[in-house]
């Protein structure tokens, strides 16, 4: 590398090669080390790859023999996080460090330092573009005006253009520098775990300083469009075609013979929302609407979907996903009535019982609370649940309370009216049920992540962003104008770049016919 | 069903690019400058439609086209024209547009190859602005890479460099026939000691399951790459150019090779062992052999090397232009699939990288690029090796960019 002298900068490659450093910090300063090591981590990368693809994780974990053991020596099931990936990744760093060490004073050297006067090893120069003209200097200097002059004499002037793209390498090694510092704090540590809820549940867990309370969750389907695939009369599944008419869609139906027939059906026989991989693609957004809690109080609200994860104290919550095979059926009703018969007395009366408001039973100490519906009862290992959003089975609890302190809840059932004993001499029948109406909801899965070293990354990226376009879209021009003596002769223009130089050549070449078209 | 619009503007777009190739190979061989204007005519006609299809596409799908792998490539496509268009007119080399229009044609009929029905609903992951960053910085990326590829690939073929002046060129297939011959003989010899099998090798290392009709292209493809190999060795003693010549040959199989292999494969033609994680080498295989005929076919309509040799081109001004193009697609590439890509990844996923195969794959053509960039700006590599380079960065752009079909992954869109 050069030594900050615009001269040994702009003709280093025509320049025998500097001896060889010797030294641990040398070496890692040396581009061919920092390259190799990129060449060796972007090598491993692929083989992890390749052995993640052969080998699930919890298959390599299983596996016996002699490349399995190898393999898992070697950390091939998270291979990185191992300690080799981080070994590289560190010394990556490190070498990037001290190239970074290395050129940061050539670079200041160069964009402080004035040019040398001397121009005499301009003719030994075989890289540069070198052009003769007959010009006066103000007519050259306005034709050059987008050049700065770093030296004005007599015999020569040195401008220069795109100086500014000089700190592009630094700028852009620095970013990389704190990217993979940030990759390699990151791998380090963190949170990542799954918490899941139905709407009503508070999601916590130990270390995060606040709650999520989960107000509601909710799948949106696109609407019906071609392409789609469908469920149609609950019986089969094809593929939207298009439009035949308003209300009506043809739908391609795909025969297990590969046999493809095209059948028009109404839009109402025609469900996008089904049980099953195929409408994933129907999805067009699902996202829960969460209250923040912290020591029990409520001091946010947000909804969190993908791209929208909720970040508070370092924590993020996403909206990884949600489980649609295990959905919860709420049901909710206005009133009741509830039939209340004492069989011995021949006495039946009638009592309307709104939800969870607790009523007196005529001519009795006890009193009745009507609770929770199920539209589809079934009774299971974990108790009573619904099975469907159907009424299909209605049952509603009934929680009787006596003056002595009993408690005591019965499931009542709409269609099977069998006259229940309840407590005390009265059996009880649900005659009518108002305002029902159930939902399906489905369990939220959030992904909590904690992870170190992200700002560290988010500078890299603004540091490298700025490095690459100064270095790729700033181009260092270098012109030596050497003026004839005492106007006798041509002017010789030199113009020395270390990119793109038959470019450089052409814009000289177009000065020249220029002026002498201007002549 | 009717054909969409912006599909039939595609369409167009191929045509004029490829009359427009046809014209400017004609100007190569009698230089008459009325057959430049026709050309950049052409492309005109053909770029103006193929912009205009990338807005109808966008109308009508209600969100940017970028989502599936035909708009990708399509994207890449238009950018590699509109790449090459601002190198000819810098440079006001129509050699230029004369040369690099087979890559553009060769992306296009690639994107010919994929479902091109559009994506009407955008699954939740994709609705985000930085989708629109992310992948249209990287495809334009990936255009100016293939300009490179493909000025990387006349240079090898056609250029002249002082060494050259000089220098015995007679392209003999003679070398390559040998090892046509002398390979299996060393494989049956091999394979007699050892007892072992390419095949079963590789099931030993792998402990994957065995691909029935998939081996013998496995195996196929191992032998011709070895032939490949052999042949690179009888070949030593010829001149720099002629191992030029045959590298860009060789390179032209390859992708040709990869092309005829798509097309096998979605007519039907050849089916890869399904499920199983060695079809990647199936596929290997296939563009091997494949490939290996593109060889012989590239070599016989060259003229047996005729041609190129003819064509008097500079190799300065060849090497200087995949450089810029390189220097063009590298930001761009790094900003879009990378950083853009990262900081996406991190809101829509939680994590700024997941090691998914197209991120590694794009790490990896990143690293590759960063070390063609700094071997040339800091060792002064220049010519044959950064052309190799270019075109081995862009065969390494494909396989990551199909690498989809093989890996799945988190970005299994299209």
């Amino acid at each position: 590398m050069t030594n900050g002298n615009l001269q040994s900068y702009l003709t280093e490659r025509e320049s025998e090669p500097a001896p060889k450093k010797r030294g641990l910090w040398a070496m890692l300063s040396t581009m061919k080390f920092a390259i190799w090591t990129l060449i060796v981590l972007g090598a491993l990368s692929l083989a992890a790859m390749i052995v993640g693809e052969l080998y699930a994780p919890e298959a390599l974990r299983r596996a016996q023999g002699f490349g399995p053991d190898l393999l898992r020596v070697l950390r091939m099931d998270d291979p990185f996080r191992s300690w080799w990936y981080r070994l590289l990744l560190g010394i990556l760093c490190l070498s990037l460090f001290a190239c970074i060490l290395e050129r940061t004073p050539i670079v200041w050297r160069l964009w402080t330092k004035k040019p040398s006067s001397d121009a005499s090893w301009l003719r030994s120069v075989r890289s540069g573009v070198v052009r003769t003209v007959n010009s006066s200097r103000s007519e050259l200097e306005s034709r050059l005006h987008r050049f700065r002059w770093r030296l004005k004499s007599d015999a020569l002037w040195i401008g220069e253009r795109g100086r500014i793209g000089l700190w592009g390498p630094l700028f852009t090694h620095s970013g990389m520098l704190l990217i993979g510092l940030g990759a390699l704090v990151g791998s380090f540590g963190g949170t990542n775990t799954r918490l899941g809820g139905f709407a009503g549940d508070v999601v916590e867990m130990p270390g995060m300083p606040f709650a999520v309370r989960i107000d509601s969750f909710r799948v949106v389907y696109y609407p019906l469009q071609p392409g789609q695939w469908v469920m149609v009369d609950e019986a089969w599944v094809g593929k939207l075609a298009r439009q035949a008419s308003s209300g009506r869609w043809q739908v391609r139906r795909m025969g297990r013979d590969e046999s493809e027939e095209v059948v028009t059906v109404a839009a109402d026989r025609i469900r996008n929302r089904f049980a099953s991989e195929m409408d994933r693609a129907n999805i067009k957004r699902y996202s829960a609407f969460v209250t923040v809690l912290e020591d029990g109080q409520e001091v946010l609200r947000q909804e969190i979907a993908v791209n929208s994860p909720l970040r508070r104290a370092g924590f993020r919550l996403y909206q990884s996903s949600y489980d649609p095979d295990h959905p919860r059926f709420v049901a909710s009703y206005d009133s009741l009535h509830l039939q209340v018969s004492d069989s011995a007395a021949g006495i039946t009366d009638t009592i309307t019982l709104l939800p969870s408001v607790e009523v007196a039973v005529p001519r009795d100490t006890v009193k009745v609370t009507a609770g929770e519906l199920l539209p589809h009862f079934k009774l299971g290992q974990q108790g009573a649940y619904s099975e469907s959003e159907e009424f299909i089975n209605p049952a509603v609890q009934l929680v009787f309370r006596g003056a002595s302190g009993f408690e005591k809840p019965r499931w009542i059932f709409l269609k099977f009216p069998s006259h229940e004993t309840g407590p005390g001499r009265y059996a009880y029948r649900i005659t009518s049920l108002h305002g029902e109406r159930a939902t399906t909801e489905l369990m939220t899965i959030f992904e909590v992540r904690r992870s170190h070293g992200g700002a560290l990354l988010w500078l890299g990226f603004v540091f490298a962003t700025i490095g690459l376009l100064l270095s790729f879209y700033v181009v260092h021009r270098v012109l030596y104008v050497e003026w004839p003596a005492a106007g006798q002769g041509e002017t010789r223009l030199t113009g020395l770049s270390r990119k793109t130089i038959r470019l450089y050549e052409r814009e000289l070449d177009s000065l020249i016919e220029n002026l002498r078209a201007s002549a | 069903m009717a054909t969409p619009l912006d599909v039939q503007l595609f369409w167009v777009a191929f045509w004029c690019y490829l009359v427009g190739w046809f014209v400017f190979s004609l100007w190569l061989a009698i230089k008459k400058p009325l057959l430049t204007t026709v050309g950049s005519l052409l492309y005109v006609l053909g770029f103006v439609p193929q912009t205009v299809a990338f807005g109808v596409r966008w109308a009508n799908t209600g969100h940017f086209p970028m989502s599936n792998m035909y708009e990708y490539l399509a994207v890449m496509s238009w950018m590699a024209v509109l790449t090459f268009g601002i190198l000819t007119w810098r440079y006001r080399q129509w050699v230029i547009s004369a040369l690099i229009t087979p890559i553009v044609v060769m992306l296009m009929v690639a994107a010919s190859l994929l479902p091109k029905e559009p994506s009407m609903q955008l699954m939740p992951a994709l609705q985000s602005y930085w989708l629109y960053i992310h992948v249209s910085l990287a495809s334009i990326g990936a255009g100016a890479f293939a300009v490179a590829a493909a000025v990387s690939m006349i240079f090898l073929l056609v250029a002249k460099e002082k060494e050259d002046a000089n220098a015995d060129f007679h392209p003999s297939l003679r070398p390559a026939l040998q090892a046509l011959v002398y390979v299996p003989l060393a494989i049956v010899i091999v394979a007699l000691v050892s007892g072992l099998l390419a095949q079963q090798s590789a099931m030993v290392f792998f402990g994957a399951p065995s691909p029935r009709g998939g081996g013998a292209l496995i195996l196929l493809g191992l032998y011709l790459l070895i032939c490949g190999f052999v042949w690179g060795r009888l070949a030593r003693g010829r001149s720099l150019a002629e191992k030029r010549y045959w590298t860009g040959i060789g390179f032209l199989g390859l992708f040709g090779g990869a092309l005829i292999s798509g097309v096998l494969l979605k007519s039907g033609s050849v089916v890869l062992t399904e499920n199983s994680p060695l079809r990647l080498f199936e596929f290997f295989g296939l563009v091997l052999i494949c490939g290996t005929v593109v060889v012989f076919l590239s070599h016989a309509l060259l003229g047996f090397g005729r041609i190129p040799w003819k064509l008097k081109l500079e190799g300065k001004l060849l090497d200087e232009v995949n450089y810029r193009a390189v220097t063009l697609g590298y930001p761009l590439y790094t900003l879009g699939a990378l950083f853009a890509g990262a900081i996406w990844a991190e809101t829509a996923w939680g994590s700024f990288w997941s090691w998914d195969p197209k991120e590694v794959g794009a790490l990896i053509i990143w690293v590759f690029y960063s070390a063609f960039l700094h071997a040339r700006y800091q060792r002064g590599w220049s010519g044959t090796r950064t052309a190799l380079l270019s075109l081995t960065g862009f065969a390494m752009m494909m396989l990551s960019f199909f690498g989809n079909y093989f890996f799945g992954g988190l970005h299994a869109y299209g």
